[in-house]
């Protein structure tokens, strides 16, 4: 942490909201992303994000300084949205459960046909989505480990750390992610690739 | 078609988490493997594809919604009780406050420690002696005889109460809990030999005595129990160095007696006789139940060993002999341990424990004995007691305030000097308004 940092952490134990804005400045767009791609949808992300930080606020005294803060309050933001999910789950009428193959109920997203530049947005925007997709799908575990891991970039040990489970687990929970978004996605995987 | 290689090896090397030479294993099936470099392919692309979604924005007015929702916290956060008096701000901010009458506090308990004790330097005072547990007592039931006291074969004689006095025997058994407070008992039930007919209770009593002449009372005190059939169990004493030149020192210490148990209570409550009693109080464990256990445990044993025995005149083999054999040398062990505990919880209880811990002191106010004291000679006593007190502060006043003198003088010198230059140079001038 830096001095600054240090400084306006201890204001925030103090209740000084502007230096907790200061502290959590750099962190919130990511936070925001990881929410995003845990809700998949913007509204919900801008609800779950927000409540993890007011809850972050509130549980200022409870940061040992041991871990990062960044840690910290990630691990706040995940378990947010995993206990949104959980409510909103239980609200959900309908399920759109697409399994994996071989179980039931699997459908496989087709690939959209392969055209030139001009269509290339709408492709690429295609595919987006076919992504978001296929993530609302995952099982959370899969898809917390999923998002911190390949589309956040976070290290394994961090990704422990934040999801308080051990590194070998953090492994197979992303393994068994890739495995169950290929398979759904698998058309557009095999000839799409770094051209998003 | 579905291959053999480790998937996890491929997924590690897909986080560039493998070393060179793992590395190159897996290039090398790669290159080989149509089914894995296949899905290899599809993994990897899929990674890019998650690593390349583009970080969105917050959204439009993200920023001062999550603002006012931290103001509203923060006020919650204010007004919630302070459960935790000592957080940051409000300990720090009043340290000062809080340290100066932690400071007062201390030096008025010093203080007043410090008078105290002055107070009651001068003559021991005459606090009414607590006599605990000496209220008339209910009856205990009588304990329960059975037919006659036959000596049965566990065989232990009461070699206790034929010991002759042994001075520093020191006992290892600790003394035993408490069981119950304030009830005391009328003369405890008397055992005849080792049956198991009556109740079996250790009594144990203490006392702390004062008295002029602590020789007299040790000699007394070690008469008495001789007397009754008794010993002493062991005894130490030790010299209170006296402060003021050319008086004698006091003595203080401590004697065990053990009394039979028959005469215990005559004998606890007879205390006075020895001393003033300052302190009193005894207490009694009943231990029939596992003295009851044990020695069923023991008879059970032993019928046991006849039955060994028995087998022993019928055993033909060598190997039999032997087995025979070494079982019984078990069950005598048992047995013998089993005795053992027996006869120590014998000695407990018919010899009782009587601790006493002497204090010789010059006077006792002005009688030895007498527990009630009228009023007036109370009043006079406390009255010139209260004179000594303060006499004897106010003469410890005089040695300190002595004692502080040097640092004083030093103190002045200093100051004098300050106050010099200061009026050359005028240093206070800042303070001056």
């Amino acid at each position: 942490m830096t001095d600054s940092e240090k400084l306006w952490l201890a204001r925030s134990r103090e209740g000084d909201v502007p230096s907790f804005e200061k502290l959590i400045e750099r962190y919130q767009k990511t936070a925001y992303n990881i929410s995003l791609r845990m809700m998949q949808n913007p509204e919900d992300a801008k609800d779950a994000t927000q409540e993890a930080l007011i809850k972050a606020f509130r549980s200022i005294q409870g940061f040992r300084g041991d871990s990062g803060f960044s840690t910290w309050l990630y691990r706040i933001v995940m378990n947010t949205c995993k206990d949104e999910l959980r409510r909103k789950q239980r609200t959900r009428t309908i399920s759109l459960d697409q399994g994996a193959e071989g179980e039931p109920g699997y459908r496989p997203i087709e690939l959209a046909d392969e055209t030139l530049s001009p269509e290339t947005l709408m492709e690429q925007k295609n595919i987006r989505s076919q992504i978001q997709s296929a993530i609302r799908e995952l099982p959370e575990a899969n898809r917390s480990a999923l998002i911190l891991r390949d589309i956040q970039g976070f290290s394994y040990e961090d990704i422990s750390e934040l999801l308080n489970c051990p590194v070998g687990t953090v492994k197979s929970r992303i393994n068994r992610g890739r495995q169950i978004m290929r398979q759904q996605l698998t058309g557009t995987l095999a000839t799409e690739g770094g051209r998003v | 078609m579905i291959c053999k290689f480790d998937q996890n090896m491929i997924q590690d090397y897909l986080d560039e988490r493998l070393s060179p030479e793992a590395k190159a294993q897996v290039d090398q099936h790669l290159a080989e493997c149509e089914t894995c470099r296949r899905e290899w392919v599809e993994m990897n692309n899929l990674k890019q594809l998650l690593f390349g979604l583009p970080e969105e924005e917050l959204p439009e007015g993200f920023q001062e919604e999550l603002h006012e929702k931290l103001l509203d916290a923060a006020v919650e956060k204010s007004e919630a009780p302070k459960k935790r008096k000592w957080g940051n701000g409000h300990f720090r901010r009043h340290i000062k406050a809080y340290g100066a009458v932690a400071a007062v506090v201390l030096v008025g308990v010093v203080g007043f420690n410090a008078a105290m004790d002055q107070l009651n330097k001068g003559a021991f005072e005459n606090v009414a002696p607590m006599m605990a547990a000496t209220a008339p007592a209910e009856p205990v039931p009588s304990p329960q005889r059975t037919m006659g006291t036959e000596d049965t074969a566990v065989g232990m004689a009461p070699e206790a109460e034929k010991k002759a006095m042994a001075p520093n025997s020191a006992d290892s058994s600790s003394m035993p809990a408490y069981a119950d407070g304030g009830v005391v008992a009328t003369a405890p039930p008397v055992t005849t030999g080792a049956g198991l007919q009556e109740r079996k209770v250790i009594w144990n009593g203490s006392a702390q005595l004062e008295t002029v002449n602590y020789d007299k009372t040790l000699n007394d005190l070690t008469a008495l129990a001789k007397g009754l059939g008794g010993y002493v169990e062991n005894m130490d004493t030790s010299l209170i160095r006296s402060e003021t030149p050319g008086e004698k020192s006091l003595k203080q210490g401590s004697i065990t007696l053990r009394i039979p148990q028959g005469k215990f209570m005559e004998t606890y409550q007879g205390l006075e006789k020895y001393g003033k009693v300052t302190n009193q109080s005894m207490s009694s464990e009943d231990i029939t139940l596992q003295y009851r256990d044990t020695y069923n445990q023991a008879t059970n044993l032993e019928v046991r060993e006849k039955q060994l025995r028995q087998i022993m005149t019928q055993a033909k083999t060598v190997p039999d002999i032997l087995a025979v054999d070494s079982e019984l040398s078990k069950v005598r062990g048992e047995i013998n341990q089993l005795k053992g505990t027996l006869q120590q919880w014998d000695q407990l209880v018919q010899l009782s424990r009587i601790t006493l811990s002497i204090t010789e002191v010059r006077s006792v106010g002005t009688q030895v004995s007498g527990l009630d004291k009228n009023l007036f000679t109370r009043t006079a006593e406390g009255f010139i007691k209260s004179i000594n007190g303060v006499v004897a502060l106010g003469e410890n006043l005089v040695v300190v305030m002595a004692a502080l003198l040097p640092w004083l003088a030093i103190g002045g010198v200093l100051v004098w000097a300050f106050m010099k230059s200061n009026r050359k140079h005028n240093w206070l001038k800042r303070f001056k308004s």
